[in-house]
């Protein structure tokens, strides 16, 4: 067995340090966010009791906050597996360090967004009707599909990568993990014990899940956007839904991950690890989906505004210069337009710059989805006064449990599992440093003493 | 003393002028014009892209008002006239808003308001209407003295779900003559998740020459259905209403299951296809993962959490 460099000795020191010294910080925000999905389930309980006459939603405005988050946590779930994946497919190896938390962000955002529809429903017992009398002419059964196969192939692409890293855990942390957390390790090891046979099998796995998932996380937003586009509304007649849906998903997810990443750097000083090169990658990426966001919205709205019918002009008073211009303005100027000028100019393309373009990019896309979902909503279908929607406590509160339910999960998995790829990180230090002493898949197996050993 | 004459003598020839204006004044209070503001908006007339018209009796004193409104089309300018009239407002537009004109109507009948310049929305503000209805039709709240209006429906007793209906209407006067021009109008009132029945415009129609109109209607759901054919009336003829039941019974289901064009080859199996390849391939990943599982046993010595 090859012994430990002092990188990987020092990786592995930092990165599983938190599986067992979570720190004063994660105490603390976890409580918080506890007390915030408290709240959620409070309001959550008070829909169930008195129905969905508790929310702003009506029968003209049918949809609101709920199916806006579900839009957006589906995209934000793009940021994982799909950059992941396509990074690993294009072998870019700056990547190492950055996959493992943009496929916890893919994972949990699936099963918090896939929650909101069952919210959005009212009666949580006609979920079964869904399986009972769902029929395969419905865009929401495509969806209920699209999203089980997208979260089973998550969880497995997540999982695959992180079998070394359990095997390491459980050996270079021990018992010292405390019992329950050593035979979890113990477990989801999967009995890995680097032999060539196994990394054979981890590798192909891993090739077979990386080209899967791929195709799946495509049809997954584009399932999304044909519930709206297979409806007969004005602003979603649109053969580009899927296309647009799939680049804002790609857009926000890599905006939230950023976030994510600067709040773990910054938390779990992996300041050796997440270096600026990353943050700065992604920029560019952020940048050039802003593009193309930016591109689509422009197509959209000429081909459309040149040959208007009522409910296009109505849709363009209400985005342009009425009730929802300060969204739409910001969507735009905030959320595509300043964040290429951040990447664009070497002064600001810093990590905090970057931070700042993330965190416009990820509240513009949010606010995007629901202008998506609200505003077209508002368009009069019959000759009658536009409705407004306001969302009420019950939906601010279940709005704000959901992204504190995110957080949660997040933490949970933090405290689980390590952020970075460690076997994989090592590897794509010793392939910069040039020299080739480890093998394929090597993860440092113990020589260590348990506790950590640092 | 010559000087209180002259005083006394001013106020007796002032006074009466005085109080003649007083009495004036008095009278033109009394003759209040009715006060009309018409919005011009980007949709027309008060947001109206159609069908906008003002109704006022004859002889009555209006100050009709176009106020400029515009949010979209910021440089247009109007000039509004009322055709008949011969009137002409002061052009509106985004510096000067409102233009007033105070006019007694005094010819009955419809007349055209239209904005006389070429602006951006001339299309929406060309059919504009002033129907000065006569007394006696009710219009100005007295009793409606216009003839009855008489309409005769003809439709089948019977239809079947998504069937089209044909209904054949005859508006007439009480002498029996067809009265050409009259707009018709079919609303089925129905209610919906037991909320009060409404009337729901179903078809409208204008009437020949032999005074008949065609009105379709669509039987999308069965039973009795009751639907009411109205004639709002015009300077000529009081409104008229019938109502008509119809039964609708079972027909084909009005939903299209399959596409009128279908690919050939994409259907259900195809899409079943995919969907056991993609679950297919995981299962293959999940055998793997058994694989590596196994190789740890047969490949592995001791304990796997180093023992150390």
């Amino acid at each position: 067995m090859a012994a430990m460099s002092d990188y990987e000795r020092r990786l592995q020191d930092r990165v599983l340090r938190p599986l067992v010294h979570p720190g004063r910080a994660w105490n603390i925000t976890f409580a918080g966010l506890l007390v915030v999905f408290g709240i959620g389930l409070v309001a959550y309980a008070y829909q169930l009791r008195n129905g969905l006459v508790v929310t702003g939603m009506r029968d003209r405005i049918l949809w609101g906050l709920y199916i806006t988050n579900f839009v957006f946590f589906i995209g934000i779930s793009h940021a994982g597996t799909l950059i992941s994946a396509i990074l690993r497919a294009s072998q870019a190896g700056w990547r190492t360090p950055v996959t493992r938390i943009a496929e916890f962000i893919t994972v949990v955002a699936l099963t918090v967004g896939g929650l909101m529809p069952m919210i959005d429903l009212g009666r949580p017992d006609r979920i079964p009707h869904l399986f009972l009398y769902g029929r395969w002419q419905s865009p929401i059964l495509w969806d209920l599909l699209a999203i089980s196969t997208y979260l089973v192939g998550s969880v497995a692409y997540l999982y695959l990568p992180m079998v070394p890293d359990l095997a390491i855990a459980r050996d270079r942390l021990g018992v010292t993990a405390g019992r329950w957390k050593h035979a979890f390790y113990r477990s989801a090891a999967l009995g890995w014990r680097n032999t060539p046979a196994q990394r054979r099998l981890l590798h192909r796995a891993m090739t077979i899940m990386m080209v899967l998932i791929i195709p799946i996380a495509v049809s997954v937003h584009t399932v999304v956007s044909w519930i709206f586009a297979m409806t007969l509304r004005e602003p979603w007649n649109s053969t580009v839904f899927g296309a647009f849906f799939v680049a804002g998903a790609i857009f926000s997810g890599i905006a939230v991950l950023i976030l994510l990443m600067a709040l773990l750097r910054k938390v779990y000083h992996l300041e050796e690890y997440l270096l600026e090169k990353h943050f700065v990658y992604l920029g560019y990426l952020i940048a050039a989906m802003a593009a193309i966001i930016f591109y689509f919205n422009v197509s959209e709205y000429m081909v459309t505004g040149y040959k208007p019918n009522e409910a296009v002009d109505f849709q363009f008073n209400q985005m342009f210069r009425g009730q929802f211009a300060g969204f739409f303005w910001f969507y735009l100027v905030g959320g595509m337009v300043v964040p290429v000028l951040i990447v664009a100019f070497k002064r600001t393309r810093t990590i905090r710059g970057i931070v700042v373009a993330a965190a416009l990019v990820a509240v513009a896309m949010w606010i995007e989805r629901y202008f998506i979902v609200v505003a077209s909503l508002r368009i009069p279908l019959l000759n009658y006064e536009p409705r407004n929607y306001a969302p009420t406590w019950v939906e601010l509160a279940l709005t704000a449990g959901a992204f504190a339910l995110f957080g949660l999960v997040i933490l949970i998995f933090v405290r689980f599992i390590p952020v970075v790829s460690m076997w994989e990180q090592a590897e794509q230090h010793a392939v910069e440093e040039g020299h080739r002493a480890s093998p394929a898949v090597r993860p440092a197996l113990p020589d260590a003493t348990p506790g950590g050993g640092a | 003393m010559r000087r209180l004459l002259l005083l006394l003598l001013i106020a007796a020839l002032t006074l009466p002028a005085t109080l003649g204006a007083g009495a004036r004044r008095t009278g033109a209070q009394a003759t209040e014009p009715m006060k009309v503001r018409i919005p011009i908006t980007d949709n027309g007339f008060n947001d109206q892209p159609t069908d906008f018209t003002v109704t006022v009796p004859q002889g009555q004193l209006i100050e009709l008002t176009f106020v400029w409104e515009q949010q979209i089309h910021v440089n247009d300018e109007h000039i509004m006239i009322l055709e008949g009239y011969n009137l002409e407002w002061p052009q509106i537009d985004v510096n000067n808003r409102e233009a007033s004109l105070r006019f007694v109507a005094e010819k009955a009948g419809s007349f055209r308001l239209k904005c006389d310049l070429e602006c951006e929305i001339h299309d929406l503000l060309k059919d504009g209407k002033l129907l000065v209805t006569e007394p006696g039709t009710g219009a100005a709240g007295g009793p409606d003295t216009r003839p009855e209006t008489q309409l005769a429906l003809t439709a089948p007793v019977g239809a079947s779900l998504g069937n089209k209906v044909a209904f054949s209407i005859a508006a007439g006067d009480t002498t029996g003559a067809p009265i050409a021009g009259a707009k018709l109008q079919l609303v089925e009132v129905t209610g919906f998740y037991g909320l009060d029945p409404q009337e729901v415009d179903v078809a409208r129609a204008v009437t020949a020459a032999d005074g008949t109109a065609t009105l379709e209607y669509i039987a999308r759901r069965t039973g009795t259905r009751t639907l009411k054919a109205i004639f709002p009336g015009d300077s000529q003829h009081a409104p008229a209403s019938l109502d008509v039941q119809l039964d609708v019974g079972d027909g084909p289901s009005l939903y299209v299951v399959h596409p009128p064009t279908g690919i050939p080859g994409v259907n259900r199996f195809f899409v079943s296809g995919i969907i056991i390849a993609v679950w297919g391939t995981m299962f293959i990943v999940a055998m793997h993962v058994v694989g590596i599982v196994r190789a740890g046993r047969t490949e592995g010595s001791g304990e796997e959490d180093g023992s150390v």
